[in-house]
């Protein structure tokens, strides 16, 4: 019983703290224009899109994902160990009140660090019931290409420079 | 220093000044010298078939142009006032220089041209009355004070009123060359000319125009053919 | 007697054969009375910054930013001393590789307006770099980090990219790309981003916004006391043997010879100027606009009461190369780097034919100042669009999707527009298929200009 306690407390407070993933359906009026699925946004900012096609309450929530491993011991003294994907917001989740048959949520979140991303637009219902929720997966990585690469032409600036200036001073 | 001999050169050369400037102010307001070239002109309207039945004026002063206001009196007005004014019998034009004096149109510039009468109709006499001003008449300007059994029952007119002249004057061009340019414009044209007058008017123009209230009206040389047309060439030099 | 007869004759000095080219137009040829010159004008419609992360921001308040030559830390200066410096070359890119290049931190400066790139250096005094006639007019200029050593422009009267590639990397660009906080400005996303997969646009709109912008009074600024004062600065010592016509409503037409000269005075308060006389110089773009620019300040209405008068930025030049060389200038009017709007299109239009002023038309409006009313969050632009892109479907005669009807968009702008007497702070955005923009009021998004 003393061991199970904190464990259970552990548990507790990380289910407190974390966003559970979608237990409800997907709201029809709701769709996540951006980012697109199973994409990969190469930026240390991340911009959210939702498009509302019907008058009503959402709320928005960008969470990272980590992994934790729980270990818990069964009365028998078998160790079980548990990987969970757990998401944390990375801000407080925003509300949105759409008045329009047509309306979008736009947000930038900065300062995002790469990683797994969970986005979960929660459409909320009377008393603030959450009666849909939409999710879409992002991932964030940093840009590959380097700058120099864009202009590259496979020969250095300074010969393509006298070579140019040749053409020009003894014609084509 | 002989002063004699100075004095002497002085007031020849005073004399000198004085005769110059005597004939430049005279000149100024002459014809110049166009005597011989009405000889010439003459002659090319007798080429263009073109009769003339007057003279050529000579004369072609400078000349101010004029503002007006159109007038325009409420017919109310006219009825009502006509009530008030008594019965005319054969002085038609006195009633009716009483009648324009009443609606305060009667100035220097209303000046009385004819009466007309008439045997059968709805009116007995018309009095007609033209504007002038510096001198010329302004074409196309008229005010109609209408009679029946010596009542005034309407009046109808086209009249620039409150009229007020430029500062400065401007040089116009003389009757010779404004007939040339009328001839130019019609070349082949058969004309009897009956009349050439310089008259204030305000020009025709291409552009489109709401309810004009004001305008400007221009000296013109009005040239009057045989059939009783009236054509109008602007005297003043562009 | 003399000195009478010379008094005579001087004071009976009458005006005898006058031309057209009498007409004293009323120039000043002390240019401190100028208060609109060419440097005013011919600048950026608007520059964009990008950070780099996929996000923009957009300032059409361009002259803190773009600066002016004669400070040699600004944006401007530094384009030209890129463009003086030794072993230029310029060498034509494709479109793909000038859109990679403003992925990264970049600074651009837009230009909305014909702008001819030979007359623009012709003008600045400088020489330009070898290959530089390949770009006939000047859409786009501006640095990217992906390269600072380049110039990048684009001409789309050509359709085409270039870069003026330098041995050396700008100064400027490099200490502003690693220097520059961008954080706190308004943001501003392609509507690509925004509205997903389905819209391919490249416009950029802004996410979400706080303006100070209030409405205001504007008023017509015609004074009809002052008609012939005003009157006599087009027509100089001419102007007693024009002739005036009055119409019942308040307009006054002025007008020289058989209408050789046209000047009309609107009850609206607009002025309108026509003169046939077209000169006989050859002149290029920007001694035409210097020449658009002196007529335009010498002809400032009277202004009564407390208001202030707009200043004027270049929107639009057309120009005509045969025979000495015609040019038509639209500038609109501007209050504090806010753009003001007229349902009817551009309030000032200036043509010079031949290095003369041959049309000019000017709604020369005061406008009371701004009140300080502290700031608020307008409707987003998207949210404009998404509450009335059913309208603007309606507009064009079609059916559309927001999707669609997005991907028709072709400017989205903020400012005031002019709304009978009053401004009131709008969106302002042009659409593929209309003759004209349409308004939505920046805090609401209802429609404005449907009568």
């Amino acid at each position: 019983m003393k061991r199970i306690l904190p464990v259970l407390a552990l548990v507790l407070v990380l289910v407190l703290s974390s966003v559970l993933v979608a237990f409800a359906d997907a709201d029809p009026y709701v769709s996540i224009v951006n980012p697109s699925a199973d994409s990969t946004v190469y930026s240390s900012n991340l911009l959210v899109s939702v498009k509302v096609t019907k008058a009503e309450t959402i709320s928005v929530a960008v969470a990272k994902e980590s992994t934790v491993v729980t270990t818990s011991a069964a009365v028998d003294g078998t160790i079980e160990t548990k990987t969970t994907k757990t998401y944390t917001n990375i801000e407080t989740p925003e509300s949105f009140t759409s008045t329009n048959t047509l309306s979008y949520y736009t947000k930038k979140f900065e300062n995002v660090t790469p990683g797994n991303y969970l986005i979960t637009v929660s459409t909320l219902g009377k008393d603030k019931k959450v009666v849909y929720t939409t999710t879409r997966t992002v991932k964030v990585a940093v840009k590959e290409t380097t700058e120099s690469a864009v202009f590259s032409t496979g020969q250095s600036g300074t010969f393509t420079f006298l070579q140019n200036l040749l053409k020009t001073i003894f014609g084509d | 220093m002989d002063w004699t001999k100075a004095k002497t050169i002085l007031i020849i050369a005073l004399i000198a000044t004085n005769v110059f400037l005597i004939y430049s102010l005279l000149d100024r307001h002459s014809d110049r010298g166009e005597m011989t070239n009405e000889e010439v002109i003459l002659q090319l309207m007798e080429q263009r078939n073109i009769e003339l039945e007057v003279d050529i004026p000579r004369l072609h002063p400078s000349l101010r142009i004029i503002q007006g206001e159109y007038l325009s009196v409420d017919r109310e007005e006219i009825a009502a006032l006509a009530q008030g004014m008594p019965t005319a019998t054969s002085d038609y034009e006195g009633v009716a220089e009483d009648f324009l004096e009443y609606l305060g149109i009667l100035d220097d510039e209303t000046v009385y041209e004819e009466t007309e009468l008439f045997e059968d109709g709805d009116i007995d006499a018309s009095v007609r009355f033209k504007n002038e001003v510096e001198g010329l008449q302004i074409a196309e300007n008229y005010i109609e004070v209408y009679f029946k059994d010596g009542r005034i029952t309407d009046m109808n007119y086209h009249w620039l009123d409150d009229v007020e002249v430029s500062p400065r004057k401007i040089e116009t061009m003389s009757a010779a060359v404004a007939l040339m340019s009328l001839v130019n414009q019609q070349p082949g044209a058969k004309m009897t000319i009956t009349g050439i007058e310089l008259v204030y008017w305000v020009p025709d123009t291409d552009m489109e125009l709401g309810e004009t209230v004001s305008d400007t009206a221009f000296p013109t040389w009005e040239i009057t053919l045989s059939s009783g047309e009236k054509k109008y060439v602007g005297a003043v030099q562009i | 007697m003399t000195i009478l007869l010379l008094y005579v004759f001087w004071a009976d000095l009458e005006l005898t054969r006058f031309s057209l080219s009498d007409i004293d137009l009323g120039f000043s040829d002390d240019d401190e009375e100028r208060t609109v010159f060419v440097e005013d004008v011919a600048v950026p419609s608007y520059v964009i910054i990008g950070t780099g992360q996929g996000d923009y921001i957009v300032k059409s308040d361009v002259k803190p930013l773009y600066g002016s030559i004669e400070d040699p830390g600004s944006f401007v200066s530094s384009l030209l001393a890129f463009e003086q410096s030794d072993e230029l070359f310029v060498e034509e890119i494709s479109e793909e590789q000038y859109k990679e290049a403003y992925t990264y931190r970049s600074v651009r400066a837009v230009f909305d307006y014909l702008l001819p790139l030979g007359d623009y250096f012709k003008y600045k005094n400088v020489v330009g770099a070898a290959g530089v006639e390949e770009i006939k007019n000047l859409s786009e200029i501006g640095f990217s980090a992906a390269a600072t050593d380049s110039l990048l422009v684009k001409d789309a009267s050509q359709n085409k990219y270039f870069r003026v590639v330098s041995g050396a990397k700008s100064e400027w660009a490099e200490s502003f790309f690693s220097g520059t906080d961008f954080d706190s400005e308004a943001v501003y996303y392609p509507i690509s981003a925004l509205l997903g997969e389905g819209v391919d646009l490249d416009l950029l709109l802004p996410m979400s916004m706080e303006s100070d912008m209030t409405e205001r009074d504007i008023y017509a600024g015609r004074d009809t006391e002052a008609d012939a004062m005003q009157a006599k600065s087009f027509f100089g010592n001419t102007f007693d043997f024009v002739r005036k016509i009055e119409e019942s409503g308040g307009k006054v037409i002025y007008m020289y010879g058989y209408g050789e000269t046209v000047l009309i005075l609107n009850e609206d308060g607009s002025v309108e100027y026509k003169s046939e006389a077209a000169g006989t110089q050859s002149v290029n773009y920007f001694e035409a606009l210097d020449i658009a620019l002196q007529f335009f300040d010498s002809h400032q209405p009277i202004v009564t009461g407390g208001g202030i008068e707009p200043g004027v930025k270049l929107e639009k030049v057309k120009t005509d190369n045969a025979g000495h060389g015609k040019y038509r200038f639209e500038l609109g009017l501007e209050t504090d780097g806010e753009d003001i709007f007229f349902k009817e299109g551009n309030p000032v239009i200036i043509e010079v034919s031949g290095g003369v002023v041959t049309y000019y038309y000017a709604e020369r409006p005061i406008i009371e100042p701004k009140q300080d009313a502290g700031t608020n969050e307008v409707f987003s632009a998207l949210n404009t669009i998404a509450a009335n892109y059913q309208n603007i479907a309606a507009a064009l005669g079609e059916d559309l999707s927001m999707e669609a009807v997005a991907q028709r968009l072709t400017s989205v702008k903020y400012g005031y527009y002019a709304d009978g007497d009053r401004l009131v702070p709008v969106w302002q955005i042009g659409v593929k298929g209309l003759a004209k923009p349409l308004y939505f009021d920046l805090y609401t998004s209802e429609q404005y200009g449907l009568d």
